[in-house]
């Protein structure tokens, strides 16, 4: 094999992103749920016949660490040599992929005349696949999967480019809103098509040997830019715990701990210390810890300097037993695991802060992720509210957490706009919660606030979020961010605190109103700037109560 | 370009003036056809002084009055560079109780998910200066909650006591109905007339607040900015006895009436880069390139952009001031746009020592001092200064000889700076050139090899005054292996604006079921419409047969949330419908893969509205100079891959279909000076375009 030249190899790389970010685009613009087209709850994946993730779509990183896992367990019900050019293999077993049913994973082998030269993954998250309450995701009642759901194992949904039917009518039976979810899983396929066709022109451009020794020389360097980077962090066993602040109504706490082993350019994630699985809706199975371990390395390491591919994941090994809450068995269920997502990155940040506090942020305001359910009186049809709210990220060495943003996904806030044409709700207001920031030298991110009215005649609300009781924490003197609330009817006579996991049933003119929690200040607040803090007065960041208890400045 | 003695009654029948950060070009053509261009300094402090000075100076170099301009024409990078550096009006945002964060909150988007230090983008009004006001619509377009006059004086007596000069009203669902936002703007008017007001429903017509009120708020940060500077232009040219039409290119590449640019300058606000890359189109087509590489330096910044199959790239909608091209890491507009990536590597770009290495920009010279080889107290060394010191440029033949360059002050300059890494003069200049070039090349990266585009199939058209000198070596970075400089290179954009057409769009959403003959009338009493609010806005007859309509409808399946566009045929009978279907199915299994047996909807209504002219670009001849040598002379220039050598200065006017200029040799011309490194072969076309093959003579 004759050398590649650089530039050939910044082509190929190039264009194998951007493949991945135009499939992306397919997707949301033929999307029909609004999480998907509008949110952007859906990832994509391009792999070389080996099975090698060559590049990614920068969308959701749960979907994205385990899509490595999911193909190779596509792959085994589905061997290479069977698969014809236009099979699309579907799959939602929340093992086989990103621990919750939601998920479903579409792949499409990609041919290059007769032989298999790669293949195209695409992942989104559907507003229901059944079980026992509208969004599949619901705490409270839940102990096992099943009561979560329809669960494909591997199976075929589209045969040589036709439709398998009896797969079709299988999923219109099983879930509340049919449309939405066939129209996103035509969403996903068209983009497998479109990627398809794209990545076989790439190597018939390149050819497949010269291709290979491309993606080689990607992989290696991608890996060794984290090894260099993970060499400078010193030798050593960090461990760091916290605490969620139960699974449900009526529960106890768990203890989410992590041990994280350094050794030169090796990095262990070791989960042994925390809790065994829990006999609810919340537990992260094993693929989905995977997969924010990747994301905690690559925010450790190479952050955005070079895109994502599966050379990055070689220097990080995971470990959690099995029984564990970061590797549950079955049945166990996990509808509500998309908690935990950015709890895994804060663990192990809580575990380098005190070797490598440059890296790492304090920790960050918990997300929150509820759906409403009910009749829709425009229409007559069943609807599911599929809503997401962010809190915000957590401070660093050198700079304030930004407010009303996830600390580790790409989901875009779904306008009001859009959301009150689709369903039968008035938000009454969309905000940035005063004094929700850890205050420090650099103050936490402030989370969101949301009210929502029903206009249904009688709704139902999963409620889904955490840190109703535990703050995200402080570093270094910075002090924890406050904690979330969720109440039901806060204007009224007598509101309801909602539990953060809890069902509650709604009827018409009820307003629900989230709060998320703050995220975790650093360093001393009384080193924070007279200037910072009269900015953050002026602008509504924080109370004059605030000023003087956190800061002890009177105003004026 | 024709040089030309002044002639009486000529008329110039339009004129062109493009202002850059550093450089304000111009160029006129007259009623015959002829040529006329200029280039002088920009006078940031003042860029109307600056206008003025150039038309007259640009009037007088043709020999025509100003009386008998016919019109003129402009592009300006004011919009961008005021968003960029914050520089606009104090602005106060009005809207719906429990939304006053809207602006901060933004679409909450990771657009690095890996990067914990990533910030969201600093919008353009702080919480501080916004009012939340008690209405509501439904996204019907029903009222739900009314608009309390009492409530609405007030917050306007708050503002205006606030000190805001300008204000953007963003009410929810205002795209359905404008009622209330209608109604503030009338109180504005009634109660604080001093104060601009820009109404989200004005700007956009569509659902998704933030992008539709940032796009309001970004329009009332201009507006008082941009009425000034359209006014006073216009006083100063009646001062002088012009009344010609001021037109102002929008960022679409379409022109509009300077009285609609003041009132929508957020249509505007690329104004200044746009121009060069409609003529990077058009010149790079008639010399038989299609897909190309727009390449435009100037004094402060450097302009990227794609040409496929002859057209620009056009979005629907952009993103101002936006990280490494990252979506969501800018301020979203719903306006349309010409696809561009800009960089702060120009002429004037200062070069430095920082912890040890060489840098070279964003920091610029401009204009004032500038360079210092311009002798305007200029210190701190420039990409232009290592241009001379490299022998690139020439002392003397500078600006066509206007604007004598002080060599030894650059040398002096360049000889400090390389002194802190141990270089000298011309080291450190190499390092200038080439770190510029590299910057250059990363940005060009971004907008084709990260889009998938191999550079290696396009050809490169470069003009601006700085583009030339730099972009053979940019060509090789890329692997491009043709380059084209075109006529008038050193004043493109000017260029560009003269064949520039004036154009109009407008769109509306109303959502019809497409099944039958109703999709007709709806159709004809949309566009019929909308094509009258179009002309009007143009100032013209909405019969008027030299104004070409283009009719485009937005299609999805029903539930879906985007649209695919289909241009409806000129005759729309009762079988529209089935047409549409056919269209719309042919086109989504072409994107997609698969079209499906689902109810259709029509959503979107657009017209384009452009007025019919005949191309000027095949009238813009280029200058000869019969009888001079091509050869002018030789100079010493220093290359990487030679060393300090003897080139070949050739005289561009006087290269004939027959010359050849074989690398390391300068082309120079009044406005530019394009450079060859060794291997490079460039020969004249019959469009007057030097057309370079990239290392041919080496192979």
């Amino acid at each position: 094999m004759s050398e590649i030249d650089a530039l050939t190899v910044s082509v190929i790389w190039g264009r194998l992103v951007s493949i991945a970010e135009e499939m992306g685009v397919t997707v949301r613009r033929t999307a029909y749920s609004e999480a998907v087209r509008e949110g952007g709850d859906f990832s994509i994946a391009v792999f070389d016949a080996a099975g090698r993730m060559l590049s990614q779509a920068d969308l959701s990183p749960g979907h994205l660490g385990a899509m490595p896992f999911a193909i190779g367990n596509m792959l085994k019900s589905y061997p290479r040599e069977t698969l014809k050019s236009g099979d699309i293999i579907i799959m939602n077993d929340l093992y086989m992929g990103s621990g919750h049913l939601p998920d479903f994973y579409c792949m499409s082998p990609v041919f290059l005349e007769l032989n298999i030269v790669g293949f195209v993954v695409a992942s989104a998250h559907m507003v229901d696949v059944g079980g026992i309450k509208a969004g599949s995701q619901a705490v409270e009642g839940v102990t096992e999967r099943f009561q979560e759901g329809i669960c494909f194992p591997p199976v075929k949904f589209y045969d040589a480019g036709v439709p398998v039917g009896e797969i079709t009518r299988i999923i219109e039976a099983n879930v509340r809103v049919p449309t939405k979810v066939i129209g996103d899983l035509k969403a996903l396929r068209n983009a497998l098509h479109s990627g398809g066709q794209a990545l076989s022109s790439l190597f018939a451009t390149y050819g497949v040997e010269r291709f290979t020794a491309v993606a080689n020389r990607i992989l290696d360097q991608s890996e060794k830019a984290v090894r260099d980077s993970l060499s400078e962090i010193p030798d050593g066993d960090y461990t760091y715990e916290d605490w969620l602040d139960d699974v449900g109504p009526g529960t106890e706490p768990v203890k989410l701990a992590v041990t994280v082993r350094v050794r030169g350019s090796e990095i262990v994630f070791d989960f042994s210390g925390s809790d065994p699985q829990t006999a609810s809706a919340i537990n992260s199975p094993l693929n989905f810890t995977r997969a924010y371990c990747y994301w905690a390395t690559k925010a450790l390491t190479t952050r955005n300097e070079i895109p994502q591919n599966q050379g990055q994941t070689r220097p990080v090994t995971v470990v959690a037993p099995d029984g564990n809450f970061f590797n549950p068995s079955a049945p166990a269920a996990a509808g509500g695991r998309a908690m935990l997502n950015q709890r895994i990155p804060e663990l192990i940040f809580g575990a380098l802060a005190q070797v490598a506090p440059e890296r790492v942020t304090a920790g960050s305001g918990q997300w929150a992720n509820p759906i409403i359910n009910g009749i829709d009186p425009r229409t007559g049809q069943r609807f599911v509210f599929y809503d997401y709210l962010v809190g915000g990220v957590g401070a660093r060495a050198s700079a304030d957490g930004t407010s009303a943003l996830s600390p580790v996904f790409s989901l875009e806030n779904i306008p009001v706009e859009i959301q009150e044409n689709a369903y039968p709700i008035i938000v009454e207001s969309l905000g940035i919660l005063c004094d929700s920031g850890g205050a420090g030298r650099y103050r936490g991110g402030l989370g969101l606030y949301k009210e929502v009215r029903i206009l249904a005649e009688s709704a139902e609300v999963s409620n889904l979020s955490d840190r109703h009781k535990n703050g995200s924490y402080g570093l270094h003197g910075g002090t924890n961010g406050n904690v979330g609330r969720s109440i039901l009817n806060p204007g009224a006579d007598r509101p309801v605190a909602m539990h953060s996991k809890g069902t509650y049933a709604l009827k018409k003119g009820d307003v629900v109103r989230y709060e998320c929690s703050g995220s975790g200040g650093f360093g001393d607040p009384k080193e924070r700037p007279r200037h910072a803090i009269e900015e953050d007065l002026r602008e509504g960041r924080i109370s004059e109560g605030a000023a003087l208890t956190a800061y002890g400045m009177r105003s004026g | 370009m024709t040089e030309t003695t002044a002639k009486e009654r000529r008329s110039a029948k339009r004129i062109a003036i493009d202002i850059g950060g550093t450089f304000t070009d111009l160029a006129l053509i007259d009623d015959d056809g002829l040529v006329v261009t200029h280039k002088r300094l920009t006078t940031p402090r003042d860029p109307v002084e600056g206008f003025v000075e150039g038309v007259s100076e640009l009037l007088a170099l043709a020999g025509i009055s100003p009386s008998l301009v016919r019109e003129i024409r402009h592009a300006t990078t004011l919009g961008s560079n005021v968003v960029i550096e914050r520089l606009g009006a104090p602005v106060a945002f009005v809207t719906t109780k429990g939304f006053g964060d809207v602006l901060q909150i933004q679409k909450a988007v990771r657009y690095s998910i890996y990067d914990t230090r990533m910030r969201k983008p600093e919008p353009l009004v702080p919480r501080s200066r916004t009012w939340e006001i008690n209405e509501r619509m439904m996204a019907s377009g029903e009222i739900l909650r009314p608009l309390d006059p009492e409530e609405t004086s007030r917050v306007v007596s708050q503002i205006r006591a606030a000190g805001a000069r300008a204000v953007a009203v963003g009410f929810l669902h205002s795209y359905a109905n404008p009622l209330h936002e209608e109604r503030v703007k009338e109180v504005f008017a009634r109660e604080a007339p001093e104060i601009d007001v820009t109404l989200s429903s004005e700007v956009s017509q569509m659902a998704k607040e933030y992008a539709r009120f940032n796009t309001a708020v970004t329009n009332a940060y201009l507006a008082p900015i941009f009425r000034d500077y359209l006014s006073r232009i216009e006083a100063a040219f009646r001062a002088r006895g012009v009344s010609a039409p001021l037109w102002i290119l929008q960022s679409s590449g379409g022109l509009t009436s300077s009285e609609r640019a003041a009132a929508l300058p957020v249509r505007s606000i690329e104004s200044g880069p746009t121009a060069g890359v409609i003529m990077a189109a058009r010149r790079s087509n008639l010399s038989g390139f299609d897909n190309v590489i727009s390449f435009d330096m100037g004094g402060t910044t450097a302009k990227a952009s794609i040409v496929t199959n002859g057209r620009p790239t056009i979005s629907r909608s952009f993103e101002i001031d936006r990280l490494e091209m990252r979506n969501g890491s800018g301020l979203p507009l719903d306006t349309l746009a010409v696809d561009l990536i800009e960089i702060g590597s120009g002429g004037g770009s200062i070069a430095q020592v920082t912890a040890g290495a060489l840098q070279v920009g964003p920091r610029s010279a401009g204009s004032e001092p500038g360079p210092v080889c311009y002798a305007r107290g200029g210190k701190e060394p420039t990409v232009t200064d290592a241009a001379l010191v490299l022998g690139y440029l020439d002392a003397s033949s500078f600006a066509g000889g206007k604007m004598r360059l002080d060599r030894d002050a650059a040398v002096e300059a360049l000889a400090a700076l390389g002194g802190r890494l141990g270089l000298d003069a011309v080291q450190a200049a190499w390092g200038v050139h080439q770190l510029v070039c590299l910057n250059m090349e990363r940005a060009t990266r971004l907008i084709s090899i990260d889009k998938g585009l191999d550079p290696r199939d396009y050809a490169m058209i470069c003009f601006g005054g700085a583009g030339p000198v730099h972009a053979a070596r940019l060509a090789r970075g890329l692997g491009v292996k043709q380059m084209i400089v075109p006529a008038g290179a050193g004043v493109g954009s000017a260029l560009g604006l003269l064949s520039s057409l004036e154009k109009t769009e407008l769109a509306r959403t109303s959502k019809v079921l497409v099944d039958g003959d109703c999709i007709v009338a709806t159709a004809r009493q949309i566009f019929s419409d909308l094509r009258r609010q179009a002309a009007s806005t143009m100032g013209r007859d909405p019969a008027d047969p030299r104004l070409l309509a283009r009719h485009i409808v937005g299609l999805r399946y029903i539930g879906q949330g985007y649209e695919l566009e289909i241009e409806l045929p000129p005759v729309w009978d009762e079988g529209l419908g089935t047409k549409l279907r056919d269209a719309f199915g042919a086109l989504y299994s072409n994107v997609y893969g698969y079209a499906e047996n689902l109810p259709l909807e029509a959503t979107t209504w657009r017209i384009a509205l452009e007025s019919m002219e005949p191309n000027l670009d095949e009238k813009l001849s280029m200058e000869r100079a019969e009888g001079r040598p091509a050869l002018k002379r030789q100079r010493r220039a220093y290359f990487g891959e030679t060393g300090e050598t003897q080139i070949d200065v050739y005289d561009r006017y006087a290269m004939g279909a027959e010359d050849r200029a074989i690398g390391p040799c300068v082309i120079e011309e009044r406005d530019t000076t394009t450079v060859l490194l060794p291997g490079d072969v460039g020969r004249i076309d019959e469009h007057g375009a030097i057309i370079i093959e990239i290392g041919k003579a080496a192979q």
